[in-house]
């Protein structure tokens, strides 16, 4: 017999392999809607823990191995505390790419890359590409850029939807799957949809990034445009924007050059106007 | 069944035939243990790429990167600690994870640590510390009561940080606390030189880099990196026993320093994990050294958990944790000395808290 807290689920988020030791079956029925469940044999890249702990204001903890980078969370912010956590292992070991803290979209094989920081109006941005404009979701968290070829690869997982884009959002036609919304986590009101897929891509296939966009959201803005900015400038705004740039050092270098040559870059004010949006960048992948 | 870490550090060689899930899980023991760098280096030096599953590789891959800018900011710090004490004249003695990494040990080629530990000689401590000022570092900002501790009680200065790059130096004019009433002069410890990126550096000889590896794990009160700590022993002495007379130099280093007890468990608890091939000769002198058969019967259940390899499901008894913090800080400091010692850390940290 298996214990309580022995209990797992192995399943495929994005490129990686979890196994989730967990006793909390709300957290494992999330997941087994949202992810692809994977024969408990196959092989894992991330053992992880998510555990409840304390009976008086009872907490969740994360844990990688032995490790727990996060402080624990109240209770029902199991599901954030989990996708939080699977984003940590990710940035702080996958050293076979470059890792930019970015979403990714495609479209004709070609990658946009929008670096951000919170607030910038990255993931209302990219839900609105991905359900009204038949883009594809390559990464709502992180650009994995392939250090030999400076291809962007795949790791589609669900877009982390914050406060107020989560009310947007889920009044677009094709929202449907959206996790419920949770309160007063450290980013405000948090929920994660899952962005459809449209054309069959293939995960195993990086993709050559076109142009990397910063965008800000400025609700005053009176009309949406692409300022072009030097290639200079965005490098080293990607470079602040990258979790591994320091660990990799010569190769992050080769890799970030080779691809921000290949790009066009931007900074994009703009006020949630997503049709102006959906004319700009579609120019871009033309 | 034997976990895979331990098989595999005792002879890489068991792997032929694995099940990709018993790579898998080598790999993730690897995460949990912090010996993914180390696997990582034997998979290489064994050339055991082949046999890993393709999607694992980059597991081994990425460990490898990790490491090599670990090392690339070691080198620089030891660069720089060379500069500023050589300013005095002063050569310092490398110890531990640095000190295996200039001596080309396989134990240093993969492993990551946060510090770099050096030894001065006591009357040197002065100077050295001028002269690091100087040259940017500063100590760690500790309070008068931690000045005391750390400059009449222990062998080490309260840690140094590098201005310039925020690295972290220790540094020790003996290798454990004087007031433990155990401590030997650092001249006991025979040293050599060894060439490292275009310098000429001192560490101990292999036999007392051992002794102070197992010296170092049975003073130990923290044993959260337990099975790294004895997976050293285990590969220093795997590497060092092909050097002629090894064996019976630590047998003198050991009786030299009066720690023939520590080596001794040191030895007997990486065998009990790796087999560590030890020549008979040599093991019944060890044996000999060990403590009675009641104390070691506690010793055995007490160091077999504090240094089991971990898993994600791994909580260690707290029991033993427990036991091991105390007993820790009783080798460290006498009992009057201890209680002292624990009574101002609860009130310090009560009147601490209470002022915030």
């Amino acid at each position: 017999m298996t214990r309580d807290h022995e209990a797992f689920v192995t399943y495929r988020a994005g490129r990686f392999n979890f196994r989730l030791f967990t006793s909390i079956s709300k957290l494992k029925e999330t997941v087994s809607q949202i992810y692809a469940p994977l024969d408990p044999e196959n092989i894992v890249d991330f053992e992880i823990a998510v555990q409840p702990q304390r009976w008086y204001r009872p907490q969740v903890t994360f844990k990688f191995q032995q490790t727990e980078p996060f402080l624990p969370l109240p209770a029902n912010q199991a599901y954030p505390l989990l996708e939080w956590g699977m984003n940590w292992c990710v940035t702080q070991h996958c050293h076979q790419y470059l890792i930019i803290h970015a979403a990714v979209l495609e479209k004709n094989n070609k990658v946009i890359i929008l670096p951000g920081s919170p607030g910038s109006g990255k993931s209302t941005l990219s839900a609105a590409l991905c359900l009204l404009d038949g883009w594809n979701l390559l990464s709502d968290e992180m650009a994995l850029v392939d250090t030999t070829s400076g291809l962007v690869f795949p790791s589609p997982r669900p877009i982390s939807l914050k406060n107020a884009s989560i009310d947007i959002v889920s009044q677009f036609p094709c929202a449907k799957q959206i996790t419920p919304s949770v309160k007063d986590t450290t980013k405000g009101t948090v929920a994660h949809l899952v962005a459809p897929c449209h054309r069959s891509f293939s995960i195993d296939q990086g993709y050559p990034a076109v142009a990397v966009v910063f965008p800000t959201y400025t609700p005053t803005s009176t009309c949406n445009r692409l300022n072009p900015i030097t290639v200079g400038n965005s490098f080293m705004r990607l470079i602040e924007n990258s979790f591994n740039y320091h660990i990799l050092r010569q190769v992050g270098f080769d890799a970030l050059g080779q691809l921000a040559n290949a790009c066009g870059h931007y900074t994009y004010p703009n006020n949630g106007n997503f049709s102006e949006s959906f004319a700009l960048l579609n120019e871009l992948i033309r | 069944m034997t976990k895979e870490i331990c098989q595999f550090l005792q002879d890489p060689h068991c792997t032929s035939g694995w099940s990709p899930k018993r790579w898998s899980n080598l790999i993730q023991q690897g995460y949990a243990n912090r010996s993914l760098a180390q696997i990582a280096e034997l998979i290489s030096q064994y050339q055991l790429m082949g046999s890993i599953p393709p999607d694992l590789h980059w597991h081994i891959n990425a460990a490898r990167t990790y490491q090599e800018s670990h090392k690339h900011g070691v080198v620089q710090e030891i660069h720089a600690l060379h500069r500023a004490l050589g300013f005095a004249q002063i050569t310092p003695i490398l110890l531990k994870g640095a000190a295996y990494l200039a001596a080309g040990l396989n134990v240093g080629k993969g492993r990551v640590f946060s510090d770099i530990d050096a030894a001065v000689k006591r009357e040197q401590l002065t100077p050295a510390e001028q002269s690091l000022h100087w040259h940017g570092w500063s100590n760690m900002n500790k309070d008068d009561y931690d000045q005391h501790y750390y400059r009449v009680w222990m062998h080490e200065l309260p840690p140094f940080v590098n201005g310039a790059s925020g690295g972290v130096l220790d540094l020790h004019h003996t290798i454990v606390p004087p007031i433990s009433g155990r401590a030997p002069a650092l001249r006991d410890f025979s040293t050599q030189q060894v060439e490292f990126e275009g310098l000429t550096l001192t560490t101990f000889t292999p036999a007392a880099m051992l002794l102070h590896s197992a010296v170092h794990l049975m003073f130990e009160e923290d044993f959260s990196k337990g099975f790294r700590d004895i997976s050293d022993i285990h590969l220093l002495a795997s590497e060092f026993t092909e050097l002629d007379d090894f064996w019976s130099e630590l047998i003198e280093q050991a009786q030299t320093t009066g720690f023939e007890r520590e080596i001794g468990l040191a030895l007997r608890y990486s065998q009990y994990f790796f087999a560590t091939k030890i020549p008979i000769k040599y093991s019944t002198w060890f044996n000999k050294h060990l403590p009675s058969r009641l104390m070691l019967w506690v010793y055995d259940i007490l160091f077999t958990e504090l240094l089991k390899p971990v898993d994600c499901l791994t909580t260690k008894s707290r029991i033993a944790s427990y036991t091991a913090l105390i007993r820790g800080h009783l080798k460290k400091m006498p009992l009057h000395v201890l209680l002292y010692h624990t009574w101002h850390k609860i009130t310090v940290s009560r009147t601490k808290k209470e002022k915030e």
